[in-house]
Parts: C-alpha cells; sequence; structure tokens
C-alpha cells in the first residue's frame, strides 16, 4: 500500500459523494414529479489486483415497484372503463328526469293526464283544450329532447373514442422512440433514468385507455400488451384504426355498419364480448356507451313513445278517425309501424290536426281528430276516454322492456327505476375502482421521493466529503514531510 | 418487493388533497340537502326504484285535475239547483194561490192569477236558461247555446197549437200534445243530449246531466203554460171554461210538486256526492304528500348532525396539513 494510492482512494471518495450529492439535488428537485422515479447511486468497493483501490460507481438504479406499478396501471384502467359507464348512466337518469322535477318526463305525463282532466271538466274552455295540447305537444317534445341527448351522448362517445384511438397511436409511437433512444444511450453508457421517466409517463397515458402489461426487453427496452392479449408494441408499435362520424342517428350502430368499430393493424377487432382483447379500459368503456348503454337507453325512450302512440291511436277510441290513421301522436306527422320502432322518440309529434301552432284546432281534442268542424261545445265523452286511456293498464308493445300490463305512468317509473339501478350499480363499481386505484397509486407514490431522507443522506454525504479531503489533506503533509526530508 | 425506509412527499400531499376533496364533495351533499330539505340524490334515496314515488306523483297530479273539476262541478250543480228552486217555488207559489182564490173566481181574479202565471212562467223560462261562466244548465253538451228560447216565443207557438180549441178538455189535449210532439217543445229545444259524468275522485263521477227536456221540467213547463195562455186571451170570453182550465193547472201544480222534488233531490244527491269527493281528494292529497315527504325529504337533524361531524373533521384535517407541511428536516439544518 502505497501513499499515493490512497490518495487515489480518497479521490474515488470525492467523485463518489458528488455523484451522490448531484443525485440527492434532482430527487429533491423532482420530489413532487409525477411519474418521477426515486434514483439511487450504487456503489461498490474498486479492487485493483485484489487490493481495494477506493470506491466504484456501478450506475444509477430508478428505484420502481414494477409489480405495483402493473397493478395500478390495470387499477387506471378499470377506472376510466367505470367512469366512463357511469356518467352516461348519471346522464340518462337526468334525462328521464325524477319525478318531482317539473321537466322530467314522468311530470310531463302527469301534467298531460291532469290537463285532460281539466279540458274534461270543462270541455267548452278553449283555453283548456288548448293547455292540454301544449301538455301534450310538452311530452312529445320532452321524448324528443331526450332522444337527440341520447343521441349527442353515442356521438360525443364516438368522438372520444377517435381522441382515444389518436392518443394511443401518438403515445405507441413515442414509447417505440423512446425505446430506441434508451437502446442507443444505454449501449453508450449514458444514464437513462431521465429517458425512462418519460417514457413511463407516456405508458401510464396509454394505460388509462387499454390496460396493459410491460414487458421487459434487452437494452432497457419494454414490449406493451393489453390485459386480454392483443400486442401494442413489441420493437414495432401497432397501429389503430377508427373512423368518427359526424352525425348520428339512433339508427346507426356498428351492426348496421353505420359506426365504426376497431381495426388493429388492418384486422377489424371485437370492441365488446369475450372475444375483444381491448376490454376493461376508457375506450371499452366508451364503446360500450356508444354500442351499449347509450341504444338501451334510446330502446328505452323508444317503448315509452310507442306505447304513447299506440295508447291513444288505439282503434275505436276516438270515432272519427278512420282505420290506420294516426291517433292523438304521431310517428312524425305518419301513423306508427310497429316494425319501424327504433327511433321514435325521436320523430314523435303531436297530431297537426289539434296543434294549433301547426295549423290545427284544439276543439278536435274534444270533437275528435277527424272533425270538420266545432261539435256541441258540451261534449266532455272523447276528452274522458283520452284521460281514461292514459291511465289504463295495457300490455307493453315493445320487445325491450319486460313484458306486462302497465299504465303510461307505470312504464315511465319502471324505466326510469331501470336506468336508475344499473347507475346506482355503475356509481357503486365506478367508486370502487376509483377506491383500488387511488390506493394503489398512493402505495407507488409513498415509495418516491422523501426529502427528509434525502436530506439525512445530504448529512451523511457532507461528512463523507469532509472526510475524504482531509485524507487528501493528510496525504498531502505526508508527501511533504517526505519531500522536506 | 423493495424495502422502503422513507415515506415520499407526494404520497401524502395526494392523501391530504383526496381527503380534503372528498369531504369537501360530502359538505356539497349536505348543505344542498339541508337547504331544500331534499335528498340530493333521489335515485340512491329510492334504492334505483321509482315506481312508488312516480306513483306517488301521478296521483298528486290526478288529484290537482280533480280538485279544478269538483270545484266546477259544485258551481255547476249550485247553480243548477238555484234555477230549479226558482222553478219549484214559482209553481209551487203560483198553484197555492189559483187554489186559495179559485172558489170564489170572477173574471177579474182569474185575469189577475193568469198574469201572474205569465210572470212565473217567464221566470222559470229564464231561469231554465241560466249561463254560468258561459256554459248552458240545462242545454246539454250544446253548452254554448241557451236550451229554450224566451218566454213570448214559446207562448206563440202554442197559440197556433191551441188555435181552434174551444172547449177545456180540447186545448189541454193540445197543450199537452204540442209538448209531447217532437214538433213542438222538443223541436224549440235548442240544448243537446245529456253531458257525460265528470270524473270527481278516483272511481266516482258527478253525474250533471239533467236538460230542459227532463219529464219533471217539461211537465211544470206546460202546466205554466196553459195558466199563462189565459192571459193571451186564450177561451176568451168563456168566464166558467177560463175558471176551470186554471183550477186544473192550479191542482197539476201542486201535484207536480212532488216530481220536481225528487228531480231535485237527484240533483242535491250529486252535490253530496261531489261534496264527499272533494274531502277525500283532500284527504288523500295530505296523505300521499306525507308519504312522498318521507320518501324524498332528507332528515334535518340526521343532516345537521353531519355537517357538524364534517365541520370538525374538515378543521382537523387542516390542522394536520399545516402542522405536516411545516414537519420537514430542512426546516431544523
Amino acid at each position: 500500500m502505497s501513499v499515493s494510492s490512497a490518495l487515489g482512494s480518497a479521490l474515488t471518495g470525492l467523485t463518489a459523494s458528488a455523484r451522490q450529492a448531484e443525485m440527492v439535488s434532482s430527487n429533491i428537485a423532482n420530489a413532487t414529479t409525477p411519474g418521477y422515479a426515486r434514483r439511487e447511486v450504487s456503489l461498490s468497493a474498486l479492487a485493483l489486483g485484489g487490493t481495494g483501490q477506493g470506491v466504484a460507481i456501478n450506475g444509477i438504479t430508478r428505484q420502481i415497484d414494477a409489480f405495483l406499478m402493473a397493478d395500478r396501471r390495470v387499477a387506471q384502467a378499470a377506472s376510466g372503463d367505470r367512469d366512463a359507464r357511469a356518467a352516461f348512466l348519471q346522464r340518462m337518469e337526468q334525462l328521464f328526469g325524477d319525478p318531482l322535477d317539473a321537466g322530467s318526463l314522468s311530470a310531463r305525463v302527469a301534467a298531460l293526464d291532469t290537463a285532460l282532466m281539466e279540458a274534461a271538466s270543462r270541455p267548452e274552455s278553449e283555453a283548456r283544450l288548448a293547455a292540454a295540447v301544449d301538455a301534450a305537444r310538452s311530452l312529445a317534445q320532452g321524448l324528443n329532447r331526450a332522444s337527440d341527448a341520447v343521441q349527442e351522448e353515442r356521438l360525443r362517445a364516438d368522438g372520444q373514442i377517435a381522441t382515444a384511438v389518436d392518443d394511443l397511436n401518438a403515445a405507441l409511437r413515442q414509447v417505440r422512440e423512446m425505446n430506441s433512444q434508451i437502446r442507443s444511450f444505454s449501449g453508450s453508457g449514458y444514464d437513462v433514468s431521465a429517458l425512462m421517466d418519460q417514457r413511463q409517463q407516456v405508458v401510464d397515458r396509454i394505460a388509462t385507455l387499454v390496460p396493459l402489461r410491460e414487458v421487459p426487453r434487452e437494452h432497457g427496452q419494454i414490449a406493451l400488451m393489453t390485459t386480454g392479449g392483443a400486442v401494442l408494441l413489441d420493437g414495432k408499435e401497432s397501429v389503430f384504426d377508427f373512423t368518427p362520424v359526424n352525425t348520428l342517428v339512433p339508427e346507426m350502430t356498428q351492426g348496421s355498419g353505420g359506426l365504426s368499430g376497431l381495426v388493429l393493424n388492418g384486422r377489424p377487432m371485437a370492441t365488446a364480448g369475450e372475444t375483444s382483447l381491448v376490454l376493461g379500459g376508457k375506450l371499452a368503456g366508451l364503446f360500450a356507451v356508444r354500442d351499449e348503454l347509450a341504444v338501451a337507453g334510446q330502446a328505452s325512450l323508444d317503448a315509452m313513445a310507442r306505447d304513447l302512440v299506440e295508447r291513444f291511436g288505439a282503434a275505436g277510441l276516438d270515432a272519427t278517425l278512420a282505420p290506420g290513421d294516426p291517433g292523438l301522436f304521431t310517428d312524425s306527422g305518419l301513423s306508427f309501424d310497429p316494425l319501424d320502432e327504433v327511433g321514435l322518440s325521436s320523430r314523435i309529434a303531436v297530431n297537426t290536426a289539434v296543434d294549433p301552432q301547426a295549423g290545427g284546432a284544439a276543439f278536435r281534442l274534444r270533437d275528435g281528430l277527424g272533425a270538420a268542424t266545432a261539435g256541441p261545445t258540451g261534449n266532455a265523452a272523447l276528452l274522458i276516454a283520452l284521460s281514461d286511456a292514459l291511465v289504463a293498464a295495457r300490455p307493453t308493445g315493445s320487445a325491450s322492456v319486460p313484458a306486462a300490463s302497465r299504465s303510461l305512468q307505470g312504464l315511465t317509473a319502471d324505466l326510469l327505476s331501470s336506468i336508475s339501478s344499473d347507475r346506482l350499480t355503475a356509481d357503486t363499481e365506478s367508486a370502487f375502482t376509483s377506491a383500488r386505484f387511488a390506493a394503489l397509486d398512493e402505495l407507488e407514490k409513498a415509495g418516491g421521493v422523501d426529502t427528509d431522507q434525502e436530506l439525512q443522506m445530504l448529512l451523511v454525504i457532507e461528512k463523507t466529503y469532509a472526510a475524504n479531503a482531509k485524507v487528501i489533506q493528510a496525504v498531502d503533509e505526508m508527501l511533504n514531510t517526505l519531500l522536506g526530508l | 418487493m423493495v424495502f422502503r425506509v422513507g415515506q415520499g412527499d407526494a404520497s401524502l400531499t395526494t392523501l391530504l388533497s383526496r381527503q380534503s376533496a372528498s369531504l369537501r364533495a360530502e359538505l356539497t351533499q349536505r348543505t344542498t340537502e339541508l337547504t331544500t330539505g331534499l335528498h340530493k340524490d333521489i335515485g340512491a334515496a329510492v334504492g334505483g326504484d321509482f315506481s312508488a314515488l312516480a306513483g306517488l306523483e301521478h296521483s298528486l297530479a290526478r288529484l290537482k285535475g280533480y280538485t279544478a273539476n269538483t270545484a266546477e262541478a259544485t258551481l255547476t250543480a249550485d247553480a243548477m239547483q238555484t234555477a230549479l228552486g226558482v222553478m219549484s217555488d214559482g209553481a209551487a207559489d203560483l198553484g197555492a194561490n189559483i187554489l186559495r182564490s179559485i172558489g170564489q173566481a170572477s173574471a177579474a181574479t182569474v185575469s189577475t192569477i193568469a198574469i201572474e202565471a205569465g210572470r212565473a212562467f217567464e221566470t222559470t223560462v229564464a231561469a231554465l236558461n241560466t249561463r254560468v261562466s258561459e256554459r248552458a244548465l240545462f242545454s246539454g253538451v250544446n253548452a254554448g247555446i241557451s236550451p229554450l228560447p224566451d218566454a213570448d216565443t214559446i207562448l206563440t207557438a202554442l197559440e197556433t197549437a191551441t188555435a181552434g180549441a174551444a172547449s177545456v178538455s180540447d186545448v189541454k189535449t193540445a197543450i199537452a200534445g204540442w209538448f209531447a210532439a217532437p214538433a213542438g217543445y222538443d223541436a224549440l229545444y235548442a240544448g243537446g243530449p245529456a253531458r257525460a259524468s265528470v270524473p270527481v275522485s278516483a272511481g266516482d263521477t258527478a253525474d250533471l246531466s239533467i236538460t230542459a227536456l227532463d219529464p219533471a221540467i217539461k211537465e211544470t213547463l206546460q202546466t205554466l203554460a196553459t195558466a199563462a195562455l189565459l192571459d193571451r186571451g186564450l177561451l176568451a170570453g168563456q168566464h166558467e171554461a177560463r175558471a176551470q182550465l186554471l183550477k186544473s193547472a192550479g191542482e197539476d201544480l201542486v201535484s207536480g210538486n212532488e216530481s220536481r222534488s225528487q228531480m231535485m233531490a237527484r240533483l242535491g244527491t250529486t252535490q253530496a256526492r261531489i261534496a264527499a269527493a272533494q274531502a277525500r281528494n283532500g284527504a288523500e292529497k295530505t296523505a300521499l304528500e306525507l308519504t312522498r315527504a318521507g320518501i324524498v325529504s332528507a332528515d334535518p337533524y340526521e343532516t345537521a348532525t353531519r355537517l357538524e361531524d364534517l365541520q370538525s373533521r374538515l378543521e382537523s384535517l387542516y390542522l394536520v396539513t399545516s402542522r405536516v407541511s411545516r414537519l420537514s428536516l430542512a426546516e431544523y439544518l
């Protein structure tokens, strides 16, 4: 052991301390940076020819817990999926409205009933008849608006899918580029931790859209695949294709070819059901909203519209109508065809014969839709029959609703209840997945930078640095002593 | 598993901010509930099953309709009862008057009573033509038109019908024939068929179907008209016959009291049913509103207690946040 090797060891110590201080400062600076993984300088004893020659810096290690991260990403995806569904069902429940709300569909049904009864009490009153026509129009318009809103939600989901697919493609491209940078930089011996942080942030973005698994590949590269098994990136990235639409009507579905499905590397991929490989993320949630939940919501509205049309269009109710003529409610002016139920709620309208706003006359509500001129003003028979028709229990015609005999109000309540209980379930699921995600996220963050710990480290580093400097000073004195002899 | 010495700073920040967010969300919910008195999430309050609540709301809406119906039916029935009362009182008074004075009837007395009969006939026709809020009471479905023309027109038609009748029995037959024939009284009736019964409560209807064609009304009008015609020169000069006709009319008026009372009693029953329905509807409305309140109202005591609790929790959280953020090694170095 020579004096000069002591000097060498002390120098390596100084370098190592300086490097450690650099890492501490970087950690503290990034204490709250999302996606930043805490760094540590990995040290080992330097040995030359079997004897210790100071300290060696092996490299920089990023402190991450891969298992926790994988769990967190799956939870994050599930939370995105459930949130999308719950948000839509909540909107759907609002469209029906709770019965206490004057604008709700069931309040509009009740208002029509009241208006018909009041008109029957004073059939000679033009104002009462007009009020009943207004109530009928308000109910039809309520259905129109709800139906339009459902289609808007579908269109929005369609647009969000397009954005999600663009994001997904862009993110996969970025991950591929970073993979190749990491590969070349780590090959040249540079610190690639910052690149890895960035890559992890991009992968996290993908993880909200589809649930994924990260598989390590050589030279710090990663491959990505969905938990369903679709390969997103392995050396080369996959490309998703999706074509959004500009307008959406109830008749358009993925099955009818009116709406785009998801295409992975040129091959169509199922977006729902067992065979789909992208289930469990926000993307699948949006597809579920567009193709399942909103379609079911539209079917509920159509079932209600159909019941309304059939109730008031029943043969024998209004003697002035010829068989096949539309009743009080029409399918955009025509009589309703049971084969054409889809989208009825967006087309339902009050018969123009009674609607003063459309050139009709309100007296036809009292005297019959086919009446040419006003009849006896005190005749309440038809008004009473209409009011009775509204509350009478009749078998629901739509196949989308469980068969039973209901009043119109009963049907509305049943449809609302079914949506509401779905919404409550979705809320519970969404709360559960969010809580799971939050818990895992917190656990992951607990492994992040702790400034107290870093400062403690800094104290130690300071001490080591001073000690190493002291060694150099001592060696210098020893050398001076030698030289002074 | 990596062995951890430290606890990441970000973990604590996230924890605190999430807790404060959830506390504030609950605070908003409870505040809304306290101010509106209703559950913020009705769907959750009814457990997703709206059928009971929607049924209640619909029943309340129907009760609102029934309220209008009973109010108007009461108005119509009362007005009808008043009109029938005018007719009945007039007929009874005239009948009593005729029977009282017919014993020593001079020609002048007969003429005086005939004038009185003319007025009673006029009053009765006017009463039957009463309109309440632009609705003729005894016109059936033709509510816009008065059921009868004025008294003069009816009497003129009767004069034509009785022209040439020389004896008391001829006159009586001619008048009875005119009231029975479709071309007579019925042709002057401008109203329509009887009105449909109006629903006044669940399962109960008010029958206000009396028209000017009701047998009791026709009978009264017939008798009053017989007496009134004497004022228009019927059987002029035949004092005996005139007195006899007046006497028979007086007897008919008195005997007709029973059928008039029956008709009015029938209407009275309807009035009672309407009043009963009104009371029942009122009670039902109160009961339904209580039930609805039980479903949708948030208990103010519970809400207030929760708010109090939330407040103390939020304050503690703020305290912890401020203390914890000062707890850093950097402060002591």
